[in-house]
């Protein structure tokens, strides 16, 4: 009996991928595409996080010889590494919550019905079309001792004396870099924070004022419950770009000026193309990995939850 | 099924983290154009390109620094189009990139097992690098062949292990630009020749609430201290490399520079974070700092940041030895080109008097000791204080990731600048953490 089930089930699963044998085909590029440019690099780097890889060795005996966790122990006993995960966790959380509380300020004016909404809509959005480079330029100049105007405008109020580098002091150069990026990446979750509360109804506002709730009540016990859904899934999707954003400390102080503004993703990129030490900056890569991929599940997890809803 | 498409994504997104870190940006490509050859020159004429296999054929791909492409009619491509003619078989692209994009981009693709024929490299460590990683190949017999008579201290800048594996191309060092107002305004009408009348210069103009010196904070100028101490920071004529920087040299060049900040706050706000030159420029031409220290390519910099400010070039103030950091650009022949000899025949000839007109042309000195100066002098005479500083200039330590020494060195200066040490402790750290990378990579 159980036989026959079994090979009623295998019919059908041939029957199945004959079926389908076009859409198949169809994907076959893209699937291949992203096993050849994403899955191979990214066991490959796995695989290199456990071998002996300093290049300027690569006549050494011990070169590309398997190393266990050796390079995983030589990074987590390295100070400037504890530095860098440190220096990560604090980019990447006081940019979210700057992000957030932004982003919900100016979508809610936004949802408001003003005039001229969509040029203000258009100009919110600006920031996160301008490159990546051009952006740091920017901010590299506005920041600048001479001729920036943060300083102009704080020697004209009389709080500087003269002029002060933002970026070149360790007290102020996370901050400084935290502040480019959030004017950078509050856009992107403005509009999804916008495109929620633009589903919310309004009869929902309309009953909890004729109930007596003010403003705030209604923001509490209608908006955020309404959105706060799609919210966490923007939420995680821009942790996961924040966490991963090399460009916007790499371009404007380099993890410096004294590690001050390193991250796990300027350790690794240092580790690989400064001092050619490929197994730990492997290493350092799979730790971000992991912490990513932890997001990604969360992500995955939350939109399934939403359509199960 | 959920589970699997978490794992997927998740694979599919970090693969990026674990792929990204390779260098960016479109190369800007070139290829000779149809041109007219070079004019020939007295002394050689067209024997460089003509001389050795004249049977070469085949496809060379070299990659410069785009300060040789990025122009109209570039020289270097007048020179390719000639050498293209003295060999009909062969044919030559020149690409020209931005110097960091330049060693991630030949790292990687040489790495990967190709890469261009013929790589310009900085001369700060990128030729030890890429010899120690088994990317360049040797070229001591052919230099001894080639009759070229390349410059000593930018020759040496490229031996790894006691073979030489790339020949300067141009070198450029350090000079001391100072502003001829404020030079006047303390009463002075010279540039100062030693560190005690620098040190002078320095006390005086900030007692009149001027800077008194500035620079970009990285290996070039920061080395300038210690050779001009007679400190090497690692020796690197032994066997094995050997820490000096804490030595009695050391030790006075480092409280000599780190005290111009702490007795008179010499160095201006802006130097802090002058992380690329650009940036550095901008605390000099702003007409309140004395002196600033760079290679050749500051002058037209200054001179178009402010047309208005009035400045002069001389020579580094002599400390105990008369001695300057060598910056500039070597040629190397990549390993894993299927074109060895032809490489090495275009790098010849690129090096040779010939091609001077390359270098003279955009104001760069030609790593070579039998060089015409003339056009470099008529373009700017200010050019004659690099040209008589070739004598004494010092390659950086030759070690193996010389770009991690020179961040080492200048986070010790930084720690002081910072007040965040004294200049005695820094020292010592300095001192641990180069040891501690001389085990790691040796």
């Amino acid at each position: 009996m159980k036989e026959k089930e079994k090979k009623k089930t295998l019919k059908l699963r041939e029957y199945s991928f004959r079926q389908n044998l076009h859409g198949y085909l169809l994907i076959a590029p893209a699937v291949i595409a992203i096993v050849m440019l994403s899955i191979y690099p990214l066991l490959q780097g796995m695989w290199i996080s456990f071998l002996n890889y300093d290049m300027t060795k690569a006549n050494s005996p011990d070169f590309g010889a398997f190393a266990g966790l050796k390079n995983y122990f030589v990074i987590f006993a390295n100070s400037k590494y504890r530095n860098a995960v440190v220096n990560s966790v604090v980019w990447t959380l006081v940019n979210i919550a700057a992000q957030l509380a932004l982003a919900m300020g100016v979508a809610l004016v936004l949802n408001e019905k003003l005039k001229g909404r969509a040029f203000f809509r258009t100009i919110a959005l600006l920031p996160w079309a301008i490159p990546a480079a051009i952006s740091a330029l920017t901010f590299s100049a506005l920041y600048d001792t001479k001729i920036g105007v943060f300083n102009a405008i704080l020697i004209r109020l009389g709080i500087f004396k003269e002029g002060y580098s933002f970026l070149g002091n360790v007290n102020t150069a996370m901050p400084a870099v935290i502040f480019a990026n959030v004017w950078k990446s509050t856009p992107f979750l403005m509009i999804f924070i916008l495109a929620a509360l633009q589903g919310v109804s309004f009869d929902m506002y309309e009953s909890a004022a004729i109930d007596g709730a003010g403003k705030l009540k209604r923001f509490l016990y209608v908006t955020l419950p309404n959105i706060k859904e799609p919210m966490a899934v923007a939420v995680i999707l821009n942790v996961i770009s924040i966490f991963n954003n090399f460009n916007a400390i790499w371009l404007l102080t380099k993890g410096g000026p004294l590690d001050s503004t390193e991250i796990m993703y300027t350790y690794a990129y240092r580790q690989a193309f400064v001092d050619h030490k490929f197994g730990y900056a492997a290493a350092t890569s799979v730790v971000i990995f992991v912490v990513i991929a932890i997001l990604t599940v969360i992500y995955v997890k939350m939109i399934g939850s939403d359509r199960n809803q | 099924m959920k589970k699997i498409l978490a794992c997927s994504m998740a694979a599919v997104m970090a693969a990026a983290v674990l792929t990204g870190c390779a260098g960016g940006g479109a190369p800007a490509s070139t290829q000779a154009p149809a041109k007219e050859a070079p004019k020939e020159t007295a002394a050689g004429g067209s024997e460089a390109a003509d001389q050795g296999s004249g049977d070469l054929t085949g496809e060379l791909a070299v990659m410069v620094n785009n300060a040789f492409t990025g122009m109209e009619d570039p020289a270097i491509l007048r020179a390719a189009k000639a050498f293209e003619e003295a060999h009909p078989g062969v044919s030559i692209t020149v690409e020209g990139l931005s110097g960091k994009e330049l060693i991630s981009k030949y790292t990687t693709s040489a790495m990967a097992g190709s890469g261009p024929d013929v790589v310009a490299l900085d001369n700060s460590g990128w030729p030890i690098d890429l010899a120690a990683m088994g990317l360049i190949i040797p070229l001591d017999e052919q230099i001894a062949a080639s009759g070229n008579d390349y410059l000593q201290g930018p020759l040496e800048s490229g031996m790894y292990e006691g073979s030489y594996y790339s020949v300067p191309w141009y070198f450029n060092n350090t000079g001391l630009y100072y502003n001829k107002r404020i030079l006047e305004e303390i009463g002075k009408s010279e540039a100062p020749a030693t560190w005690e009348e620098l040190e002078e210069d320095i006390k005086l103009a900030t007692e009149k609430g001027y800077a008194g010196i500035s620079t970009r904070l990285d290996g070039y100028a920061v080395f300038n201290m210690f050779m001009a101490a007679g400190n090497p920071v690692i020796d690197t004529s032994g066997d094995r490399p050997v820490v000096t920087v804490n030595d009695e040299s050391g030790k006075e060049a480092f409280h000599f520079w780190t005290g111009l900040h702490t007795k008179y706050h010499a160095f201006p706000e802006g130097m802090k974070d002058a992380s690329d030159w650009a940036t550095a420029y901008t605390t000099f031409v702003s007409d309140d700092c004395l002196f600033f220290i760079c290679g050749d390519w500051a002058y037209k910099n200054i001179e178009t940041g402010n047309p208005d400010m009035e400045f002069g070039l001389a020579p580094m103030p002599k400390g105990k030895v008369n001695a300057v950091c060598l910056g500039g650009y070597n040629l190397a022949v990549n390993s894993n080109s299927a074109s060895q000899e032809l490489a090495w025949e275009f790098v010849r000839y690129l090096t040779s008097k010939e091609c001077d007109y390359v270098m003279t042309e955009q104001g760069r000195i030609p790593g070579r000791t039998d060089v015409d100066y003339e056009p470099i002098i008529a373009m700017n005479p200010s050019y004659q204080v690099f040209i008589d500083e070739a004598e004494y200039t010092v390659p950086r330590p030759r070690v193996k990731n010389a770009a991690s020494v020179d961040e080492k060195v200048c986070d010790a200066f930084k720690k002081v600048f910072f007040d965040q040490t004294t200049a005695e402790d820094a020292l010592n750290v300095l001192e641990q953490e180069l040891n501690d990378f001389i085990n790691e990579n040796y």
